[in-house]
């Protein structure tokens, strides 16, 4: 495990001569990730824009970016660690059986002529998306493309960077990481953070009914998570935040509307590359920000009792 | 007509980012996520029309889509796998456990796919291409005109920027 060798969209976009897409799709995804930041920008030490860098897509199908791509490699599904793993066994020159990689979906020659290509890179940079972290293998995917990328640092510089969905969800990371120290399925109900993906993480916490109420907030559960966890939030006081109705407003026992933040509220967004933006609202709204209808629930729940065991035993059963 | 077994793979699509800054209440979203982008062999040999109904299963449940071959703006799929936009139908396919990651499988599980008979639209109880947990499109308030009605207690504000 090497941890993660990043940089910022800004040096991508001045340096990278090699990027490569790993089971994501920019051109539906991140419609202006080519434009901006990789293929067609003009960077300082690329010059030439799209004409000085050479894309490679690793995808399991043809998806609309295969059209932007140099390079498309076409994984069997579920085989992307075992990819991942003879990329790294090439970069050490260790022996590699041509019959297991082809199980792969791949051939032996396109995984060296992708090693070489990577190896005498001037800067390399490879963007994995959900078609790796959200199939069999998941984390571990993960972790196998982040230790590829941290050892070919022995031959070149090369960087990686998760691509992050939509909305501000590298923002929720980075503050719950600064605030508690750690990303995501994190529990204070101790007063002090605890962290176990699994046990405290929201799907896990409401597939096995853990909770009694929820407050979600620039989410749409309703829509994206497993049938149980919806099932869920709708047998309990659930409290949705959103500028519009959503799938989880109709399952909720309260929806508030707010202001969107970035049109007609004020806020800070962190970009894939964990760099802050200020927003900025060009529009007024007749809905309370996010962070004022928060303050004014916080406001109220303070002025109450703190509950305790003892408290609640004090109360007569009917 | 016979059913097969397929890889189901979920994604994102441009149109579909659009339509949730739009708003999900929306024949569009709803065409969308109830769609399932297939190759074109494996719809003749499963006996699915594009255009026409399908059922999926998976170990954790199942939807109804409208077939759709493969080709267009969503890209191409390979034989043996099938492509759906996440929504409401997915969630009741995907795996329901996170393996300790926090995160559920949501590509690249099995499935069942088989053709629809009945010209009369998806067997009752399966959510899909005909029944919407959103109810009406866009303008109207979902509490009030939804077929389904709020859930007892539901208190809706109206949705949607007033600018």
């Amino acid at each position: 495990m090497g941890g993660k060798v990043t940089c910022t969209l800004g040096e991508v976009k001045n340096r990278a001569d090699l990027i490569i897409y790993w089971g994501g799709n920019p051109a539906d995804c991140h419609p202006l990730h080519f434009s901006r930041y990789t293929l067609n920008a003009k960077g300082k030490h690329v010059p030439q824009g799209r004409k000085g860098r050479t894309m490679v897509l690793v995808d399991v199908r043809e998806t609309p970016s295969v059209r932007f791509s140099d390079i498309f490699l076409q994984v069997r599904p579920g085989k992307d660690f075992e990819v991942v793993t003879t990329l790294r066994a090439l970069l050490k020159n260790r022996p590699v059986d041509e019959a297991r990689v082809a199980e792969t979906g791949l051939t032996l020659e396109q995984l060296q002529n992708l090693v070489d290509r990577m190896k005498n890179a001037r800067f390399g940079v490879l963007f994995f998306g959900m078609g790796l972290t959200m199939t069999r293998g998941k984390h571990m995917n993960s972790a196998a493309v982040l230790t590829l990328v941290a050892e070919l640092n022995a031959f070149t510089k090369f960087v990686s960077m998760p691509m992050r969905g939509h909305g501000n969800v590298t923002g929720a990371d980075v503050v719950m990481r600064w605030t508690t120290g750690f990303p995501f399925g994190v529990n204070l109900s101790r007063g002090y953070p605890r962290f176990n993906p699994g046990e405290f993480s929201t799907i896990d916490v409401l597939v096995r009914g853990d909770n009694d109420a929820a407050l979600i907030l620039g989410a749409d559960p309703g829509a994206t998570m497993p049938q149980p966890a919806i099932d869920h939030l709708a047998r309990i006081p659930t409290i949705v935040l959103d500028p519009k109705l959503t799938h989880t407003s109709r399952l909720a026992r309260v929806h508030i509307t707010t202001a969107t933040t970035g049109i007609s509220a004020p806020g800070t967004a962190y970009r894939m590359d964990e760099i802050p933006l200020p927003l900025k609202p060009i529009l007024k709204s007749p809905y309370p920000t996010d962070e004022e209808v928060i303050r004014r629930i916080y406001e109220k729940v303070k002025v109450k009792p703190a509950w305790s065991p003892a408290a609640y035993a004090k109360v007569p059963c009917a | 007509m016979t059913s097969k077994r397929f890889i189901m793979n979920t994604g994102r699509t441009t149109r579909q980012g659009r339509q949730i800054s739009v708003g999900k209440a929306d024949a569009e979203y709803e065409a969308m996520v109830t769609t399932v982008i297939m190759h074109p062999d494996d719809m003749k040999e499963i006996g699915a029309a594009s255009g026409g109904t399908v059922l999926v299963r998976s170990e954790n449940g199942e939807a109804t889509f409208l077939c759709k071959e493969h080709g267009g703006k969503e890209g191409k799929v390979p034989r043996g796998m099938v492509f759906v936009a996440y929504g409401p139908p997915t969630c009741r396919l995907m795996g329901q456990t996170t393996d300790g990651t926090g995160m559920p499988l949501s590509k690249g599980w099995e499935v069942e796919v088989r053709p629809v008979l009945s010209p009369l639209g998806p067997p009752e109880g399966t959510v899909g291409a005909v029944l919407s947990p959103l109810g009406p499109p866009e303008g109207t308030v979902g509490a009030v005109l939804s077929p389904l009605g709020p859930p007892e207690g539901t208190v809706l504000s109206p949705g949607g920027e007033g600018s």
